[in-house]
C-alpha cells in the first residue's frame, strides 16, 4: 500500500475504523491486526468504490464487512452471555480509551452479537436508519426495532435507567 | 450511571487521544486472515500442489513402465486444477462494496457452489481413479498370476472378459459406492477443514436474516 494513499484517503477516516475495530476486539494486539486488515482491504478494494455513496459511508461498510469475516483469534470474539454487571476481565481488557465510561460502553457492546455491534455503532455514529439499513442490508423499520432492543440490553448491562 | 449511551458515546470521544491510528507496518506483505483472502491463498497453493503432484505421478508411473495410467491420472488431476482456476476467478468477483448481508450471502453462495461443483467432480474422479488402477493391475504380471491362481483353485468359476465374474461384480459395486459416497466424503472433508468458518458464516447470516424478518 502506498503511504500517500493511506495518508490521503484512510488516515482522515481512521476514527471510524478505530471505533469499529475496537468493538470486535478485546485487546490491543487484536485491535491492531483488525485495523491493519481493514486498511489493507480498503486499499485493495479502492477501485471498486463507485462514488454512489460518501467515501466515509463506504469505509463504514467495508470495515464492517472485514470485521465480520476476519478470523484472527476468533476465541476472543466469542459472544458473552448477558449479565447484569460487566465481567471484571472485560473491563480490564477494554481500557482502550481515556474515558472510563466509554470503555464500559465498549465492554457492553462487545457482549452483543456481531451484527448488533455493527448496528449500534452506526446508530451511535448518528447514521440514519436508512443508511444503517443500506450498510447492513436490512430494511429501515427493522433497524428501528433492533436498535430499541439493543439499547435496552446495553442499558441493562450498564445499569442505566433511561428517563 | 446517569448518562444515556448516546451521551457516553459523544462525550467519550471529545478529548480522546485513543482515536489516534496505530502504526501500520509493511501492510503490503501482511498475511491476511480474512476468510475470502484465506481462501484465495489456500486455493492458489492447492492448485500448485495438484499440478506438482500430477507431474510427479506422470513421471513416476512412466518410469515404472505404465505411462498410460500416469497420463490418465495426471489428466484427471488437471481437471481438478481447471475447476479450481474457474473457482479462483469467481472468488475474485466477490464484491465487498455491498451491504453486509449481501456480502455474507454472496460468500456463502460461493462456498455452496464450490462444494457442489467439487462434490460432482469427485463423484466421477474417485470411481475413475479406482477403475483405472484396477484395470492397469489386471493386466500386470502379478494381476494375471492372481487370476490364474484363482481359476486353478476354483475351476468352476464363471468368467467374463477373461476375469472371474465375482471380481467384476466386486469392482462394479465398489465403483458405484464410490460414485454415491465421494460427494459425501468430500463434504465431510471440507467441513473438517473449514468447519469453523462455515459455522461463523451460518451464525452471521442467520442473525442477519432474523434482523430482516423483524
Amino acid at each position: 500500500m502506498g503511504s500517500d494513499f493511506y495518508t490521503a484517503f484512510i488516515l482522515p477516516h481512521a476514527a471510524i475504523i478505530i471505533k469499529i475495530c475496537r468493538a470486535y476486539t478485546n485487546n490491543q494486539e487484536d485491535f491492531e491486526d483488525y485495523y491493519q486488515e481493514v486498511c489493507l482491504q480498503i486499499w485493495r478494494s479502492k477501485d471498486r468504490f463507485k462514488k454512489q455513496s460518501e467515501w466515509s459511508t463506504w469505509i463504514y461498510k467495508l470495515s464492517l464487512n472485514v470485521c465480520l469475516t476476519y478470523l484472527k483469534k476468533a476465541k476472543n470474539n466469542q459472544q458473552h452471555f448477558v449479565s447484569d454487571s460487566l465481567p471484571a476481565e472485560l473491563i480490564e481488557d477494554s481500557k482502550n480509551f481515556g474515558e472510563q465510561s466509554i470503555n464500559q460502553l465498549y465492554g457492553a457492546i462487545r457482549q452483543l452479537s456481531e451484527i448488533d455491534r455493527g448496528v449500534i455503532l452506526l446508530y451511535l455514529e448518528e447514521k440514519s436508519y436508512q443508511e444503517i439499513a443500506e450498510i447492513i442490508g436490512s430494511n429501515t423499520n427493522n433497524i428501528g426495532v433492533r436498535i430499541k432492543r439493543i439499547k435496552d440490553r446495553l442499558n441493562k448491562i450498564l445499569n442505566i435507567k433511561e428517563s | 450511571m446517569s448518562h444515556s449511551i448516546e451521551d457516553i458515546w459523544k462525550e467519550g470521544f471529545i478529548n480522546d487521544n485513543a482515536l489516534v491510528a496505530p502504526k501500520i507496518n509493511d501492510l503490503y506483505n501482511q498475511k491476511s486472515k480474512n476468510i475470502v483472502d484465506k481462501f484465495e491463498v489456500l486455493f492458489k497453493w492447492n492448485l500448485i500442489g495438484i499440478v506438482i503432484f500430477a507431474v510427479l505421478v506422470l513421471a513416476v508411473l512412466s518410469f515404472k513402465g505404465i505411462p498410460y495410467l500416469g497420463m490418465f491420472i495426471s489428466a484427471m488431476l488437471m481437471s481438478l486444477v481447471i475447476r479450481g482456476r474457474k473457482e479462483q476467478k469467481s472468488l475474485k468477483l466477490l464484491d465487498k462494496n455491498v451491504s453486509s448481508y449481501q456480502y455474507l450471502k454472496s460468500f456463502d453462495q460461493w462456498m455452496k457452489d464450490l462444494m457442489d461443483g467439487y462434490a460432482k467432480l469427485y463423484s466421477f474422479f474417485y470411481p475413475a481413479l479406482f477403475l483405472s488402477i484396477v484395470l492397469q493391475f489386471r493386466f500386470t504380471e502379478i494381476g494375471q498370476k492372481i487370476i490364474n491362481g484363482l481359476v486353478n483353485k476354483f475351476p468352476d468359476t464363471t468368467m467374463m472378459l477373461s476375469t472371474p465374474l465375482y471380481m467384476l461384480i466386486g469392482v462394479s459395486v465398489i465403483s458405484i459406492l464410490l460414485y454415491y459416497f465421494s460427494g459425501t466424503l468430500y463434504r465431510l472433508d471440507f467441513n473438517s477443514l473449514y468447519g469453523r468458518m462455515l459455522k461463523k458464516l451460518e451464525e452471521l447470516i442467520s442473525d442477519m436474516e432474523e434482523l430482516r424478518k423483524e
